[in-house]
């Protein structure tokens, strides 16, 4: 069990595209980053605070903590 | 360093300062408070996994432990070392569930080693073999077997917004068990 690995390619793949806007584009490198290393870089946090501020950035990093620790939950749960 | 300031209580609505407070204004919480629209939500979410009595404090901790050491989180280390110690595990346990291997010999029940056992399995690969899953079941119930999963979920999700901002440990101040009411 556990996530493909190619899943995380999927997800870079998807944020390069143009039909994203820059914010979200944004969100989507928060997300990749902070699903693969557990933290942002200097950089990486800097791009996304310069989009979002410091609420939007905030309730970002709920919705991906949220999303995070459910999935881990349905995963054990097999459900 | 943190890298989203952290808000006053007089900045938060009434419900945010007051949940705030009962929690001891960590740093953790007056950084998560930015997002004023969920904030408090989450804070209620998180009172009633803390006030659960299906789960031993002991065994939470633990649990809380292992998922912070494997998430690299080193404000959620900070402060639930402390906590540990006031929910009867001792330092020496504390000091063998923060390493790779030295957990799995000698220290605890076969309870919590299954627990242990899961907490590694599902960080390290993000799913658990179903065999574990039954042992745990089989020796907590299922109710508190939800509620391990629930506490790896929390406080994995936890680790990411703490380790994003770079949220400073609070220099003494530590999260009240059970918070105040």
């Amino acid at each position: 069990m556990g996530f493909p690995s190619r899943q995380p390619r999927r997800v870079r793949a998807a944020r390069e595209r143009p039909q994203f806007a820059p914010t979200e584009r944004a969100a989507l490198d928060v997300v990749t980053e902070l699903w693969g290393t557990h933290r942002l870089s200097d950089e990486s946090f800097a791009a996304a605070h310069a989009v979002f501020g410091d609420e939007a950035l905030t309730e970002l990093l709920m919705i991906v903590s949220c999303y995070y620790g459910l999935a881990l939950v349905l995963n054990a749960a097999a459900i | 360093m943190t890298r989203i300031p952290y808000r006053s209580p007089e900045d938060m609505t009434a419900r945010a300062r007051e949940l705030t407070s009962a929690r001891g204004n960590l740093n953790v919480y007056r950084t998560l408070a930015n997002a004023e629209n969920v904030f408090t939500g989450w804070m209620e979410a998180g009172d009633a996994a803390l006030r659960s009595p299906v789960l031993t404090r002991r065994l939470r901790e633990l649990v809380v432990l292992r998922t912070a050491y494997l998430m690299d989180c080193p404000y959620e280390l900070g402060q639930h070392r402390d906590v540990a110690l006031t929910a009867g595990v001792t330092g020496d346990e504390i000091g063998a569930v923060l390493t790779e291997s030295d957990w799995q010999t000698g220290h605890f029940d076969s309870t919590e080693l299954a627990v242990l056992q899961l907490t590694t399995e599902l960080l390290t690969t993000r799913g658990v073999a179903a065999p574990l899953v039954d042992q745990v079941q089989t020796a907590l119930g299922p109710e508190a077997a939800v509620e391990v999963l629930m506490v790896i979920g929390r406080y994995a999700g936890l680790a990411l917004m703490l380790n994003a901002p770079d949220v400073d440990l609070d220099e003494t101040a530590r999260l009240p068990m059970p918070p105040k009411r």
